[in-house]
């Protein structure tokens, strides 16, 4: 190969055939082998015995040189054929790993629940839709229909009016103070879901007596107030699971609506203005309207972020005290009473309530991306 | 830039080969358990000892916070540790019936004989009533633990009697002080603390048969004998006078919190009902002296016409199927001896049942004197709600929780437990 490529350019073209075959061959030898080690390579992960640092350095040099070396085998392989089928294969190279991923870790995995939903809590006896039946009219199932109904409607339209009006005032200040403002409500979206859990279990929390260490109990007591268990006030409780959303999603809402107003053509609201509109109707009647997509794809993004909730509630109150949530009760169902088939069917019951609101967000999202 | 692909690329191939064949040539063996943090460290003391006595065999201790889903998990996917530590029976029992576990060795099985009490020999069997279980590490429940030098202080005495011990609490109300401490909030687990209350109570109530009923399906929730628990439990909980911060503030204490409460500035309560593992929670310059500061008393018969019966916990070490290997029979056998005991107990935050361990090597009296209690117990009971199906389990821990906080009437809360034993 090294004297392949230092040898004149006529060389190459006149003994071009026989060397290229042969190394075909070899990268297709050097193809196999790396094969090979990779099934090794995997079972000795899946073996797990072998000392952690060890495991982490074989999976550390097999996730990252190992796809490298694979990639580089298979697109060398791929150049050496003529080149209208290189054309082709090439595409598949790039987008087959991806799209294997998605069939295995998605599709599959969908397929197979959907199976477990229909089968007994241990995956052997075909019971129908009796898990269906238990998904729709367990207690615990109705209260996580209402707590989840609670989410969406509450959680989601806060967060949406909050980011917008948010927007729509920044947008009218000094721009360093709009940066500061915009920054401050953003960063609770850099937090991740457990963390702010924790962050706002010292918010909420609850000692008998006067020494209150929660920040609300202390500013209720310092006005004179009883200390509150606010974790178990039904229904209190949920709302307050609920603003760790919206002080969450605030912020992602505002990003995008800021974005979405600081496009709109000032022509627009200066003839508004000139025709004699007062601010509130040229809010209502012009900007609203223009950024509609943007709402509406921000809206659904946040309802299905809604609907999945799982983390706040398993970390603030794990589903007790009339909190439960789908997604936790899924979790419940599946992995703590180890009952397969319900968590199975419930999980199916989040999907096909997920589902139209994914095909909203994304039709949307197709008109906005032909807009432009 | 050929060369250094493909210099790089003959590295990284013969490199892992290497030390794939490397790792596979020294014995280890993989532990995965319930406890972790400073148990675990005080386990890996029990670790050096084996591993110095058997030289070339390696023992990793693993944990997760999430114990039984990742252990459902890795059992579902054919992911088997070699040893797993178990705290629920039912799990174990769960297990052997799906053929996941390996029964002990006969040498295990003949030290177990030797070393246990049949309670515990019997406990470590599952339904086919082959011993698969070897208990280590154990605690017993129905402890209440009260402040020394303020008990004596105020010139209370250590009742004998449910009688006596109600006359106390009734004088404990009159003082600045809550007779009681209890906080049940436990995260996912809350209610564990009300689940323990009960089956002490149940214990000190009903015969052993009708307990044993009880875990068994064959007494129901919804049943004289767990309703009249219930209502004993509610003359303390739902008294305001007797739980400091009253009702209310039960389920919003966290289990870790409310043990404190003994030993605050000012103390906001005169005794505190706990397992032996309670001492763990305390403030850490009470651990110090656990001895001086801290006064024990095994929570009294109510109907004294029963023999008294502990209520214990602890973790059972199983092996798994096709993982029988000589190391790690040799690990299991090392578990049920004496010396495996001692490493822990004399680190302090361990009782052992065996009977072979050197009582002298205890950390402190108080530790000595329940693993006493323990050995010297006539009748013991595993914790109940431990050994019956999880899903059963986690509905006694959310009924009795909506229960304090009362999002159900006791009847309500009683059919929805009893609900979750239909699959």
């Amino acid at each position: 190969m090294k004297t392949n490529s230092s040898q004149p350019a006529n060389q190459i073209i006149t003994q071009g055939e026989q060397p290229q075959t042969l190394r075909l061959i070899g990268l297709i030898v050097a193809l196999i082998v790396t094969l090979e080690v990779y099934r090794r390579v995997f079972l000795f992960l899946r073996e797990g015995t072998a000392d952690p640092w060890l495991i982490f350095g074989t999976s550390l040099l097999w996730g990252i040189g190992g796809v490298w070396l694979l990639f580089v085998l298979v697109t060398s392989i791929v150049d050496l054929l003529p080149t209208k089928a290189a054309r082709n294969i090439m595409p598949w190279v790039f987008a087959l790993p991806a799209i294997s991923l998605v069939f295995y870790y998605l599709l599959i995995p969908t397929f197979r629940t959907f199976w477990l939903s229909l089968l007994d809590f241990e995956s052997v006896k075909f019971v129908g839709l009796d898990n269906y039946a238990f998904a729709f009219t367990s207690p615990a199932m109705l209260e996580s229909f209402k707590n989840t109904l609670i989410w969406i409607v509450f959680g989601g339209g806060m967060s949406v009016i909050l980011g917008l009006f948010i927007a729509a005032l920044a947008d009218r200040t000094r721009p360093g103070f709009e940066v500061t403002v915009k920054t401050t409500v953003f960063l609770p979206m850099a937090i991740s879901m457990v963390a702010s859990a924790v962050i706002w279990r010292l918010v909420y929390q609850y000692r008998p007596g006067t020494d209150q260490i929660g920040l609300l109990n202390a500013v209720n007591v310092a006005f004179g107030g009883d200390p509150i268990a606010w974790m178990i006030s039904r229904p209190l409780n949920t709302f307050l699971l609920v603003l760790i959303l919206i002080w969450m999603q605030t912020g992602f809402a505002l990003v995008v609506f800021s974005a979405a107003i600081k496009g709109l053509p000032s022509e627009l609201l200066e003839a508004a203005r000139i025709d004699g509109a007062s601010e509130w109707q040229s809010f209502f009647k012009i900007t609203i309207p223009y950024i509609q997509v943007t709402i509406i794809s921000v809206t659904t993004t946040i309802v299905i972020f809604s609907l999945k909730v799982f983390d706040i509630v398993f970390g603030m109150t794990g589903g007790n005290f009339g909190t439960q949530v789908i997604a936790n009760e899924q979790y419940s169902l599946a992995f703590r009473d180890f009952n397969n088939g319900r968590g199975a069917a419930v999980a199916m019951v989040l999907l096909l309530a997920v589902l139209p609101v994914v095909y909203f967000n994304i039709r949307d999202f197709g008109k906005e991306s032909k807009g432009f | 830039m050929k060369h250094t692909k493909i210099a790089l690329a003959v590295t990284l191939v013969t490199a892992s080969l290497a030390t794939l064949a490397l790792a596979q040539s020294t014995k280890t063996i993989n532990i995965f358990g319930a406890f972790g943090g400073a148990e675990a460290a005080k386990f890996q003391a029990v670790i050096d000892v084996f591993e110095a006595k058997n030289p070339g065999v390696k023992v990793n201790y693993s944990t997760s916070a999430d114990f039984n889903t990742v252990l459902n998990v890795r059992v579902q996917s054919g992911d088997y540790p070699d040893i797993a530590g178990i705290p629920q029976p039912g799990v174990m029992k769960d297990l052997a019936a799906k053929g996941a576990l390996a029964p002990v060795a006969g040498a295990t099985s003949s030290l177990i004989r030797k070393n246990y009490s049949p309670a515990w020999a019997d406990l470590g069997k599952a339904n086919d009533k082959k011993i698969y279980g070897v208990f280590h590490r154990v605690n017993v429940k129905g402890l209440v633990f009260y402040n020394k030098a303020a008990f004596e202080g105020a010139g209370y005495k250590v009742p004998k009697t449910w009688v006596e011990l109600q006359a106390l609490t009734k004088s404990m109300e009159s003082s600045n002080t809550a007779p009681w401490c209890v906080g049940m909030e436990s995260g996912g687990a809350t209610g564990w603390v009300a689940t323990d209350w009960l089956e002490n109570i149940m214990l000190r109530t009903q015969t052993t048969k009708i307990y044993d009923q009880w875990i068994s399906g064959a007494v129901k929730f919804n049943s004289e004998p767990v309703k009249n628990a219930f209502k004993v439990l509610d003359s303390i909980w739902g008294n305001p006078k007797a739980v400091y911060g009253g009702k209310g503030s039960i389920a919003a204490t966290s289990f870790l919190d409310s043990a404190k409460g003994l030993f605050t500035k000012a103390p906001q309560c005169w005794l505190h009902m706990q397992g032996s593992f309670a001492t763990d929670f305390l403030q850490d310059e009470i651990k110090k002296d656990l001895d001086n500061k801290v006064g024990v008393f095994v929570l009294p018969m109510i109907n004294t016409k029963l023999p008294q019966t502990l209520e214990v916990g602890g973790d059972q070490f199983v092996m798994f199927k096709g993982k029988n290997r000589p190391e790690v029979q040799k690990f299991m056998s090392f578990l049920a001896t004496g010396p495996s005991a001692d490493a822990w107990s004399k680190l302090g935050g361990g009782l052992f049942p065996h009977k072979d361990q050197n009582l002298d090597a205890y950390k402190n009296k108080i530790e000595r004197s329940f693993a006493e209690i323990i050995l010297s117990a006539k009748s013991a009971r595993f914790d109940a709600s431990d050994a019956m199906p999880s899903a059963v389990n986690q509905a006694f821990w959310k009924g009795t929780t909506d229960w304090v906080t009362g999002g159900g009437t006791l009847d309500s809360v009683l059919n929805d437990i009893d609900a979750a034993y239909k699959k």
